[in-house]
């Protein structure tokens, strides 16, 4: 094997099939050695889950985790939220024209030992080689199917005022580690990203608690833009109470300095939950129990309205929380 | 001629009937009594009455009676009363009427109805409250035609009691007949109210445990004995006012006053203070004749004053050399004062943080307990919430620098007249509406900050007000082009034909040449904090030639980066820091850790910041200018209110006087004409002063010179170039006296008209009516009224 990725890695020849067989089957593929156009679920119950997401982080290796993380994590969480039990997922890599075969392998073990840790089994794939400069090292997309029990209906449309929101930690920490992986900054204590598979902790949780009535990621835009999607589709107002967010130190500090907002921070193992205030105590004790759920907490509540999100600050008196319209400017003249 | 005056004669016994269509400021004024009696004295028959197009008048009488009439109307006006315009016209005599009389108002469509300003307390009522034998003893809601609530209790127009929070006071037998009564100084005084009929006062613990209520006398003078005896004790009260509660407590008690600042967390804001007397203020504050007539004006705003070197204010406003201080102008803090116990109450507008004064009782009760310890409230309904007005005398001027209670919802005359209404949204923060109708604009009070859902709630509260008030129905909206304003936000959303987007420093230019009137080609020299500019940069040094149409940016402040967003504002630290980093590199972050030890951590990585170009936005704003020096002199490392490094920079410049300046460098953009003014050198010297150990109060002294010198060199070198006639200036910092006398005088010296603010803040509370004049400029149906 070379060290780097040659474009004749994507065309399907010789190369190509050492590249398979020597990094993907060999991490993906555990007791079965066919390569698969497209798998067959042939013995599943219950409804379809599908879901699809492309990966394009930079840097594709930072403090908590890495590209393929992320690549499983993200696509097993989307399942997940809307109640499923994610079972399958296929893989699509882009990778450059001189990517270093370590590195790739380095990814492609991230993903086999996240996929593992989730329960679910990677069932096919697909692998592109472009032209030197025609991509940023590698890009990679993810689809998954899973499965929703019969009896589980998770929507929006079953949000009423007076629910709770609950999240499973301290938030914007993906954000933050990119941003400062990316920046190149050296923070003397910094912040790591949360990116992890919750399939498990959240099956655990519908277990306890079946009344939960929806959830979400809060991927990119961070809370404040997940809540606000949320509100707009519910046409009910959610206000979030300032003083409850779970922000770790460290990242208090860093977006202090940075002048962000952490609520607007990219989250990649965190879930927002909304369930009917009466179960909030039960949810939380179950959530922090959990490893995946350790600083639960109940971050804010439906109210009656027209689709807005309000942050209740500590200081008395209530923010506008909106869309972010690009990149914040100062306001005060 | 001869034909002329011969046929006047004839006339002048010949009876005729005229109708009158007066407007003004004519309701609410004692106006109508005022007509009553001199038609009646004159022998005049017919009636006058409030209709909402204004005070209608119909009068019969000889042409020699009618004549005398008109000159005495115009001639002996109440002191409060206005007149904009009189239409006449003949009608036909009838015969009809026995004598003069007026006449109960009766609705008819809206029009030019003029509200009235909310008025002091007047002398004859002052005495009343006071005067155990009158029946307005200790009550304190006394009004009259000449004093008390008006724009804050009016809810529509016509001005009558059933459209004020008067409304649910029914009237009592005694308060009727003077109400009734023509010549009576309470005849159709629509808010007036006695301890038999009028609303109830209340102090109540900050539990909501009612601790008194009184209406009659005796029931009142216990209960202001009891506030009196509290505020002795130290304790904070929550007092209604007229235009939304304060939180009160005597100045003079460093315990209450330490207290009242912990609970709002307002360590270091100057608090406005009201003194018993005028003498008082004299004794502490040094007093120009032109200060103490706008203190004891009717609209008493708070003026900002120069302490006395003997006075100690270091409680209400420290580190800084003036005070702002007013008089009682409700008879509620008369009452306060009524024995000579207190001498100087603090009167600080009551709000929870962030949000608009409070104005409701039961809001202040479930709001507010946690910043007081009782509550001194009544049952009248504030209508529009209204803070006290600020105001400072600069040059012998009255400069505005909060235009709200007393002045709204005064009008102001433009030079240019635009046929369509528009509504001017202004700024973000010290938020201040406008509407523009022909060639008038009116400012809509105090709003304050945008940036909450009950700042925008407010906002959007005033403006239906004001539309439903004033019969505005704008074909225009005018707003700021910065692309995170909640304001804009709004404007955005309203529902009005066109919508004109507006640059913030060009808006600030055209504010105050149309509060003097100017048209033409004019140099605005505009130093503001920040507002967004033209090129996604954040402007605020700025040199603006043009007019209200358009503007050429023809010279600017170096940008200096901004690290963090607001952050950096809120902390002026961060601003020094990007100054060393500019002036000396990696060494200036090593300075900035020796002069900030326990803050290496952050300079580190805000220099890491600085290097790599993160979070960093680029301003020319002069007050971000201001900030680094007054942080790199240990002056305000960390702003607790908003403009704090400025305000106490200058205060530090004020102590010192030197005749020399630091060095400033002008260069020009290669692409353009466009002159940048490069500070680079002046923060070279500064820092090095600095560390030559000069002391702080020189460096800030020639930092305000060399600002100024800059100024004064650049308007005399383009005045000269494209040969101008008239500059303004305008914009937050031109709040720093200072700045502004050196360089109002060295440019009047020039034989160059310079203008400043006066009616209109030069500050953000400015914006609307720059933002109105230009969107009626760009509509391009403007004509020009002189
Ligand atoms: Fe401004
Ligand atoms: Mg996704
Ligand atoms: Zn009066
Ligand atoms: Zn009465």
């Amino acid at each position: 094997m070379t060290e780097k990725i040659l474009l004749a890695h994507g065309d399907g020849g010789k190369l190509t099939h050492d590249l398979i067989d020597n990094v993907f089957v060999k991490h993906f593929y555990v007791d079965n050695n066919a390569l698969p156009d497209a798998f067959v679920a042939d013995k599943e119950p219950g409804k379809i889950a599908f879901t699809t997401d492309t990966f394009v982080v930079n840097p594709l290796f930072f403090k908590g985790g890495d590209i393929g993380k992320i690549a499983i994590a993200g696509t097993v969480n989307d399942l997940a939220v809307v109640g499923a039990v994610p079972k399958y997922i296929s893989c699509g890599f882009i990778i450059e024209e001189g990517f270093l075969i370590a590195d790739l392998e380095k990814i492609v073990e991230s993903m086999a030992k996240t996929a593992k840790e989730a329960g679910v089994a990677i069932v096919t794939g697909d692998t592109k080689v472009v032209e030197k400069n025609k991509g940023d090292g590698v890009f990679i997309n993810t689809s998954g199917i899973g499965f929703v029990p019969e009896n589980r209906t998770l929507s929006y449309k079953e949000i009423a005022p007076g629910d709770a929101v609950l999240i499973n930690g301290n938030i914007g920490e993906h954000g933050m580690a990119i941003m400062s992986e990316r920046s190149g900054l050296n923070f003397s204590s910094p912040v790591k990203s949360d990116c992890q598979a919750l399939n498990n902790f959240i099956e655990k949780l519908m277990e306890h608690v079946p009344e939960v009535k929806f959830m979400r990621d809060p991927t990119r835009g961070g809370v404040a833009t997940t809540l606000k999607e949320i509100a707009t589709d519910t046409g009910l107002n959610i206000t979030i109470e300032e003083e409850s967010l779970p922000v770790s130190d460290e990242l208090m500090g860093a977006v202090d300095l940075l002048g962000l907002d952490p609520l607007y921070l990219a989250n990649e193992g965190k879930v927002l939950i909304f369930v009917p205030q009466d179960k909030v105590e039960t949810a939380l004790e179950i959530m922090s129990s959990l490893p995946e759920g350790i600083g639960s907490k109940q971050i804010a509540t439906v109210g009656e309205g027209n689709g807005q999100v309000f942050l209740q600050t500590a200081f008395g008196g209530k923010k506008i929380i909106d869309l972010l319209a690009g990149a914040p400017l100062p306001r005060i003249c | 001629m001869a034909k002329g005056s011969s046929a006047q004669v004839d006339k002048v016994d010949t009876v005729a009937r005229e109708r009158l269509l007066v407007k003004g400021v004519v309701q609410g004024v004692g106006f109508r009594p005022f007509i009553y009696r001199i038609a009646r004295e004159e022998a005049l028959t017919g009636f006058v009455r409030n209709t909402s197009k204004g005070v209608e008048i119909e009068l019969e009488g000889t042409r020699g009676q009618l004549k005398r009439f008109s000159e005495r109307m115009h001639g002996e006006l109440p002191a409060l009363a206005e007149i904009d315009s009189v239409d006449a016209s003949e009608l036909p005599i009838t015969g009809q009427d026995s004598q003069f009389q007026i006449v109960t108002s009766h609705t008819q469509v809206k029009g030019d109805v003029r509200i009235p300003t909310d008025i002091k307390v007047c002398e004859d009522c002052q005495r009343e409250i006071l005067d155990q034998a009158d029946r307005h003893y200790y009550y304190p809601l006394t009004n009259c035609t000449n004093c008390g609530p008006r724009f804050t209790v009016i809810k529509d127009v016509p001005y009558d009691r059933q459209m004020t929070t008067m409304e649910p006071f029914k009237m009592c037998s005694a308060c009727e007949v003077e109400y009734m009564e023509p010549l009576d100084r309470r005849f159709h005084a629509q808010p007036t109210a006695c301890p038999d009929c009028g609303p109830k006062t209340k102090l109540i613990t900050q539990a909501g445990e009612t601790l008194a209520v009184a209406s009659a006398s005796t029931e009142l003078r216990a209960l202001f004995a009891q506030a009196r005896k509290l505020l002795l004790e130290g304790k904070i009260i929550a007092v209604k006012g007229l235009g939304g509660f304060h939180f009160v407590c005597n100045a003079n008690d460093s315990e209450a006053v330490r207290k009242l600042r912990a609970r709002k967390k307002r360590p270091y804001k100057p608090l406005a203070v009201m003194a018993r007397n005028e003498q008082l203020i004299k004794d502490r504050c040094r007093v120009s004749a032109i200060e103490e007539q706008i203190l004891i004006s009717t609209q008493a705003p708070i003026v900002i004053l120069d302490k006395k070197d003997t006075a100690d204010f270091s409680l209400v406003a420290p580190g800084i050399n003036t005070v702002g201080v007013m008089l009682p102008y409700a008879p509620i803090h008369l009452l306060l004062f009524a024995t000579d116990e207190l001498d100087w109450l603090v009167m600080t507008s009551a709000n929870p943080s962030n949000m608009p004064i409070t104005i409701d009782n039961e809001e202040a009760l479930t709001e507010l307990n946690s910043y007081v310890d009782y509550f001194l409230l009544h049952d009248r309904e504030i209508e529009q919430r209204c803070d006290d007005s600020l105001v400072r005398i600069i040059l012998k001027k009255p400069v505005m620098i909060r235009r709200s209670r007393g002045y709204t919802p005064e009008r102001i005359k433009l030079p240019i007249n635009s046929d369509k209404t528009i509504l001017a949204v202004g700024g973000e923060m010290k938020n201040i509406f406008a509407y523009m109708k022909k060639d008038q604009v009116i400012l809509s009070q105090y709003i304050g900050e945008i940036d909450s859902w009950e700042g925008r709630q407010n906002f959007i509260r005033n403006v239906g007000h004001f539309e439903r008030l004033f019969d505005l129905e704008p074909d225009i909206v005018a707003y700021d082009k910065h692309p995170s304003y909640q304001v804009t936000e709004v404007a955005k959303l309203l529902p009005y034909d066109s919508k004109v987007e507006i640059q913030h420093h060009h808006a600030h230019m055209a504010s105050c040449m149309a509060e003097h009137g100017l048209t033409g080609t004019t140099l605005g020299v505009i130093l503001d904090g920040t507002g967004y500019g033209d090129d996604q940069t954040l402007w605020g040094s700025e040199l603006l030639l043009g007019d209200y149409k358009q503007f050429t940016r023809i010279a600017h402040g170096k940008l200096l980066p901004v690290v963090g967003g607001e952050k950096a504002i809120e902390e002026p630290w961060r601003m020094a820091v990007s100054l060393l980093h500019l002036s000396k590199g990696e060494q200036g972050l090593r300075l900035a850790s020796e002069i900030w030890p326990d803050r290496h951590k952050e300079i580190d990585l805000l220099g890491q910041m600085l290097e790599k170009q993160i979070q960093i936005v680029y301003s020319s704003g002069m007050g971000r200018l201001f900030d680094g020096i007054s942080a790199l002199l240990g002056i305000c490392d960390i702003s607790t209110y908003e403009g704090e490094a400025a305000i106490r920079l200058a205060s530090y410049a004020e102590r010192f006087k030197v005749n020399s300046t630091y060095t400033v460098k002008l260069t020009e953009e290669t692409t353009e004409a466009t002159k940048i003014i490069d500070w680079l050198a002046m923060i070279d010297e500064i820092i090095t002063d600095k560390l030559n150990k000069v002391s702080p109060e020189l460096i800030a002294y020639k930092f305000h010179m060399t600002i100024a010198k800059i100024m004064v060199d650049l308007i005399i070198d383009i005045t000269k170039n494209y040969s101008l006639k008239q500059v303004v200036l305008s914009g937050g910092t031109w709040h720093n006296e200072l700045l502004l006398t050196e360089v109002v005088n060295a440019v009047n010296e020039a034989g160059l008209k310079i203008y400043f603010h006066e009616q209109v803040p030069t500050n953000d509370s400015g914006i609307a009516l720059g933002q109105a004049m230009i969107a009626a400029a760009k509509i391009d149906k403007i004509r020009s009224t002189s």
